[in-house]
């Protein structure tokens, strides 16, 4: 298989990754445990695009001050969507981040870069780089432990349990 | 939205190679070359692309100490490009078409003076038009090869890998989630369970697409 086909027809861990994302900072409701690092929160705020490959209504999205905690985002993916986009809020430390993640392209929109205004042109655009970096460095380091999770069949078992039940508490069937 | 102010979006890549040890020589010529020039509309360019200074935009003549941040160097391309209001060029085309029917007093004119009235009215219309400019700018960490620009659309994406594989004769991948999954995975040596991993089912119930059948059904 060649790459850009491989590319096109793993495009789908982008869009798992923010799915997990979502679901562990809404089921555990604090940071995410980075394993030799410092623990990072993710929120997701204001908008979430959720996308299914198939169905009659391929395309939703919610807009709201906590999207992810809505019962709608649980009853999209619950319908078999994942989430495509979403404006996420990041912390470590006393540094802070928002900005909008495209699941299937890993693009990032509107980042608000956590750097002090109105300094030389130099220093300005030295931290502003600082900060990104630190930012893409980060949500590697999250993709990585989705994907170190994702590529193990049993704990990821576990993992897809946990979400499953926390999509559909009751654990009831479909109408 | 640029690197040097605001918020900012953007697309990472990494560059495949390193800079040459004497980049410092290289570089500067390079980027003179392919630096930003108007249209040249009497030869026909209706568009142009090169790069100019991220922190004074009209400078063409780039010094590198200007633009080398640190590890960072950073660039700015600019995308130059004359649009013609269609309606506009139809209605100036008819109308000069009509000139030259009733200089020559003749009902038709051939394919080839229609051609050329074509030619000279877009080249006259051009010529009085101001380009439209877009600016993106790029941030390339020449230590750690990874690379941020401003701009997501996959044409202007791909057309920006050529003009830099042109530039710095240096290719890039954008680090989308399967290049990235990649490296992670050759890091964790898990290679072979990326090639097969298929899309998982976080939903307990057990969605069948609507072409074949029902919406969903019960597990």
């Amino acid at each position: 298989m060649g790459l850009l086909e491989q590319i096109e027809q793993k495009a789908f861990l982008g869009t798992e990754f923010l799915t997990w994302l979502w679901a562990r900072s809404e089921m555990d409701e604090g940071p995410i445990e980075i394993e030799g690092d410092e623990s990072i929160e993710v929120e997701f705020l204001k908008t979430m695009t959720f996308e299914a490959q198939y169905g009659e209504a391929t395309v939703q999205s919610l807009k709201g001050e906590a999207p992810g905690a809505a019962a709608e985002a649980r009853a999209a993916v619950l319908e078999g969507k994942t989430v495509k986009r979403a404006k996420i809020k990041v912390v470590q430390s006393e540094m802070e981040w928002t900005f909008s993640l495209r699941g299937d392209t890993f693009d990032f929109g509107s980042i608000a870069i956590p750097a002090p205004k109105g300094l030389p042109f130099d220093e300005g655009t030295g931290l502003r780089l600082d900060a990104l970096e630190r930012l893409f460095a980060l949500m590697n380091t999250l993709f990585e432990t989705f994907l170190a999770l994702r590529l193990d069949e049993d704990r990821w078992a576990d993992e897809l349990a946990r979400i499953r039940q926390f999509v559909e508490p009751s654990g009831g069937v479909a109408d | 939205m640029p690197i040097t102010m605001g918020s900012l979006s953007c697309r990472l890549f990494r560059v495949d190679g390193k800079p040459s040890a004497n980049f410092r020589d290289t570089f500067p010529k390079q980027i003179h070359r392919y630096r930003y020039q108007p249209p040249r509309v009497d030869d026909g360019e209706m568009r142009s692309i090169g790069w100019v200074n991220p922190r004074r935009i009209l400078q063409t003549d780039i010094d590198l100490d200007q633009v080398l941040m640190g590890e960072w160097l950073t660039l700015a391309l600019r995308i130059d490009k004359i649009a013609l209001n269609s309606r506009l060029f139809k209605a100036r085309l008819y109308e000069v078409m009509d000139q030259v029917r009733k200089e020559k007093h003749r009902d038709r004119l051939s394919r080839d003076e229609r051609s050329a009235i074509q030619n000279q009215v877009q080249l006259e219309m051009a010529r009085k038009q101001t380009p439209s400019t877009i600016i993106h700018e790029m941030a390339w960490n020449l230590k750690d090869s990874t690379l941020i620009f401003t701009g997501t659309s996959d044409k202007l994406c791909l057309e920006f890998q050529e003009f830099f594989n042109e530039t710095f004769d240096l290719a890039m991948e954008p680090l989308c989630p399967f290049i990235r999954a990649d490296k992670a995975s050759q890091k964790l040596k898990l290679g072979r369970e990326l090639l097969a991993v298929q899309p998982a089912a976080f939903s307990p119930r057990t969605i069948i697409p609507v072409a074949l059948g029902h919406a969903e059904e019960g597990e």
